[in-house]
């Protein structure tokens, strides 16, 4: 049992490796920063042109920091294929992934065909998909921090509005709890971006012939 | 009368041990190609911690006993080699763990 238990402790710190180059958590935290940014300019633009606004961002953030990857962390930190059991388990991540979107969306589209509701419903649907989804993500991909991100996000609307009756913070305390949530996920990938970039330095060119 | 030759691995489960996979760093190198399905060099040094020279010198043992397969392909104009465990070396690997796990559960505590 033992022998086993370091063995999958090897696969895990081999599958650790390809991902906890912290360029994921700089995606989460872009995305968590344009949520801070759009309540600013709905009162410009409107809610439909302001959230517009996230689709060019996100994608923006994907490319680039795919661009990244591909340029800067691959090269040093290397390329591994997964055996069946890893890749199994990452299929059916997606899938249960997907299902917990698709109720996010319901959940999203029924809170918006609904204004009536009371707020702490809308801020109750939405911490009950994002903790769902970032549990789901930290219990298959084995990242703890993940719980973290999740319960810092599901706690926001609760956190906001609470900041908001206390101190009237604009747009109900949003931008401020996302943003620390926001700063959190991009200190995180900072920090684990450049320990990647010192502990792994790039191979020179004689050893990258090797490889 | 001569006294029959007793088997060494009967002896004592070490007495046999594949000095292949004993050495650390190979040991090492195994366990991470026994638990993917096949990596880069970049990633072994990442993992192990070797050297590039110590890492080709024990990769080019280990292919020679046959425990591994180097796969040399391009990744767009570049030439990348991939090296697997082979069936070989996935059986030696676990006859090995089987052997040194059986002297250390019959070790008191």
């Amino acid at each position: 049992m033992q022998d086993n238990v370091v063995l999958k402790d090897a696969e895990q710190r081999a599958f650790r490796a390809t991902l906890d180059h912290g360029l994921w958590d700089l995606l989460l935290g872009c995305c968590t920063l344009v949520f801070v940014i759009v309540p600013f300019l709905s009162s410009r633009w409107g809610d439909f042109w302001s959230s517009f606004l996230l689709v060019p961002v996100f994608g923006i953030a994907y490319f680039a920091l795919g661009w990244l990857k591909r340029a800067i962390v691959t090269p040093r930190v290397g390329v591994v294929e997964f055996r069946p059991p890893r890749l199994a388990r990452l299929r059916r991540f997606n899938v249960i992934l997907v299902v917990a979107m698709t109720l996010a969306l319901t959940l999203g589209l029924l809170s918006a065909s609904n204004i009536s509701w009371p707020g702490w419903v809308h801020a109750a649907s939405f911490a009950l998909v994002v903790l769902m989804a970032f549990g789901i993500a930290a219990y298959f991909l084995g990242f703890a921090r993940l719980y973290l991100y999740g319960a810092l996000l599901a706690a926001s609307p609760f956190v906001g509005e609470w900041l908001y009756r206390r101190t009237e913070v604009p747009h109900h305390g949003l931008p401020v709890t996302l943003g620390i949530t926001a700063t959190v996920m991009i200190a995180v990938g900072l920090t684990k971006f450049f320990s990647v970039l010192r502990s792994s330095p790039m191979p020179s060119s004689i050893e990258g012939q090797n490889a | 009368m001569p006294e029959p030759k007793a088997d060494p691995a009967e002896l004592h489960p070490l007495a046999n041990i594949d000095q292949i996979v004993h050495a650390p760093a190979r040991l090492m190198v195994l366990t991470y190609l026994y638990v993917v399905d096949r990596a880069d060099y970049v990633f072994l040094v990442h993992l192990t911690g070797l050297t590039w020279g110590n890492l080709s010198t024990h990769l080019r043992k280990l292919e020679t006993a046959g425990y591994v397969r180097i796969e040399k392909e391009f990744r767009g104009k570049k030439p990348h080699s991939m090296v697997r465990l082979t069936r070989e070396g996935r059986q030696a690997f676990r006859e090995y763990k089987r052997r040194v796990q059986r002297v250390l559960n019959d070790l008191p505590d």
